[in-house]
């Protein structure tokens, strides 16, 4: 995640929910926001690596 | 490598072990009812003090132990495991009895309509079920501090956690009120709680065990497993719940490969590394000197370094956050408060992650594998730590420095496990005691579906004295 601007968890988090109809109750709001925080900065992590177009996704499925 | 056995005539010990309990049934020794009523009788006795069953499912456990009799009564061949008494973590379906996984949301649901795959094939081999155990709610925790049916006590030492989220079943057979619990492994849930409390256990190859009928945590990672105070009882457990089945679409359907009959045969010596670098931090002491005891004792010379560790970590914390907070969307929506206060932030962040993050993470989840799988070219096996601490004590936050960054145990009781279940690694955990009380694990590690070769290797090293797993002595 290289963005220009620093990342605004709070906002994100505010939008998301409200895209996907979820109620976060007041006095887990800041709790919610420092866990998305953490979340963010550990897909910086894992993002800032490239592994090349030709690596498949690892889920399974049989039809 | 075994127990104390039946030592007087119709009675166990608690350090029985099961493959001695079933050869002591077949031989007429004791009976299947009597050994049922000893293991009744000692969780009455003991679980007070460790917390860790939520249900004793007694009348289910006199039922199978009549037939077990009678069939033998009626000189009918038994099972491998007739008569052996075993506990289920609360995420196995049971017949009869509602599947909690630890919650109180789940606690509102019928009771199960039947037995999972694991237990169902478990029955079928003659084995006992006597309960159901205490877990992290929905499996998110390595500590199972669970605050709607309590913590589990570790049976070494009363004030210290048992590790989780498998931790009472941990603490069932660290406590010897069974010789094999089951368990479920996603990131850590098996191997910390062998490790905090001092037996063995096997998280196979992710795919070779059925979870049908088992509370999911995170599908692409979650795989069931035993817990043992033996080598031939993690194997002999193992044994019985091999097979494909359909209904779990990410059991992969391989051959049986009957591990019990196999441990002590003749076999091509195996190639040991340690692993090294991001397994070897500063910090972690107690647990590195557990590795190096192994190491010492098989001779190990080869090293190596898991490449990109850290950022598999990372990408299985994505993955799993994604995962369970789907699974629980609606009752996140409904009842957050009905959540574990120390998981419901997560859970509810969880249910945010854009699926840029989450694919991301899957593709390199099949780079770092290919990666791994090069290292397995030279070697067969590799050992490691399991934690980066001994058992932490139970309701304060124990905080540590690995590599000189402040970290809780509660967050790091994964660090070491993480990167090797995100890929689906069989591996086996083997117990060191040591002179503080407290035991250590390290993971022995194999190639994909090389469960043999890890099992082969806790056999060498239980059968040496090295690893051991005893019942401390009962003080509540």
């Amino acid at each position: 995640m290289e963005n220009s601007e620093p990342f605004d968890a709070e906002r994100y988090v505010d939008a998301a929910s409200a895209a996907i109809g979820l109620t976060i109750p007041a006095e887990m709001h800041a709790g919610v926001v420092a866990s998305f925080e953490q979340i963010a900065a550990t897909a910086a992590f894992v993002m800032a690596l490239p592994v090349g177009d030709e690596i498949d996704p690892a889920v399974v499925f049989r039809a | 490598m075994s127990g104390s056995g039946v030592t007087d005539p119709g009675a166990i010990a608690p350090d029985a072990t099961a493959l001695e309990i079933a050869a002591a049934i077949r031989n007429g020794a004791i009976s299947a009812a009597a050994v049922t009523e000893q293991a009744l009788a000692r969780i009455a006795q003991r679980d007070g003090s460790y917390n860790a069953f939520t249900a004793v499912t007694a009348d289910r456990a006199r039922s199978e132990a009549a037939a077990i009799d009678a069939a033998r009564a009626r000189g009918e061949t038994l099972g491998p495991l007739a008569g052996v008494p075993y506990a289920a973590k609360n995420l196995f379906d049971i017949e009869g009895i509602t599947t909690l996984a630890g919650s109180i949301i789940d606690a509102g649901n019928p009771p199960a309509k039947k037995d999972s795959t694991a237990v169902q094939r478990l029955h079928d081999a003659g084995a006992v079920l006597v309960g159901a155990l205490n877990m992290a709610e929905y499996a998110m925790g390595a500590t199972t501090e669970n605050p709607h049916y309590g913590p589990v006590h570790n049976p070494h030492d009363l004030t210290r956690s048992a590790g989780g989220s498998s931790g009472g079943s941990g603490a069932a057979v660290a406590g010897g009120l069974v010789p094999v619990a089951l368990g479920t492994d996603t990131n850590a849930s098996i191997r910390v709680p062998c490790a905090l409390c001092g037996v063995f256990g096997l998280k196979p190859t992710y795919g070779r065990l059925s979870r049908r009928g088992v509370r999911l945590f995170a599908a692409s990672f979650d795989h069931v497993g035993p817990l043992a105070r033996s080598v031939g009882d993690l194997a002999a457990f193992y044994d019985v719940m091999q097979g494909s089945d359909p209904e779990d679409v990410a059991c992969a359907g391989k051959a049986v490969d009957l591990a019990l009959s196999q441990l002590d045969q003749p076999h091509a010596s195996l190639r040991i590394a340690v692993a090294e670098g991001y397994y070897a931090p500063s910090g972690v002491e107690e647990s590195l000197a557990a590795v190096e005891r192994v190491r010492q004792a098989l001779k190990i010379d080869r090293r190596i370094e898991i490449p990109e560790a850290a950022r598999a970590r990372a990408a299985a914390q994505l993955i799993t956050s994604a995962e369970s907070a789907n699974l629980h969307f609606d009752s996140l929506k409904s009842r957050p408060m009905d959540f574990d206060p120390a998981s419901r932030c997560r859970f509810l962040a969880g249910t945010m992650i854009p699926a840029m993050w989450i694919e991301q993470a899957q593709r390199f989840r099949h780079w770092y594998r290919a990666r791994v799988l090069e290292l397995f070219r030279d070697i067969d096996l590799f050992i490691a730590p399991v934690t980066p601490c001994l058992a932490p004590p139970l309701g304060r936050e124990h905080v540590m420095q690995v590599d000189g960054v402040e970290m809780t145990a509660r967050r790091s009781l994964t660090l070491f496990t993480q990167p090797l279940s995100f890929i689906g690694l069989p591996i086996v955990v083997v117990p060191l005691q040591n002179g503080s009380g407290l035991p250590a694990g390290v993971q022995i590690v194999a190639a994909p579906w090389r469960e043999i070769d890890a099992l082969r290797i806790a056999r060498q090293l239980e059968r040496d004295g090295i690893a051991t797993a005893p019942v401390p002595a009962f003080n509540p």
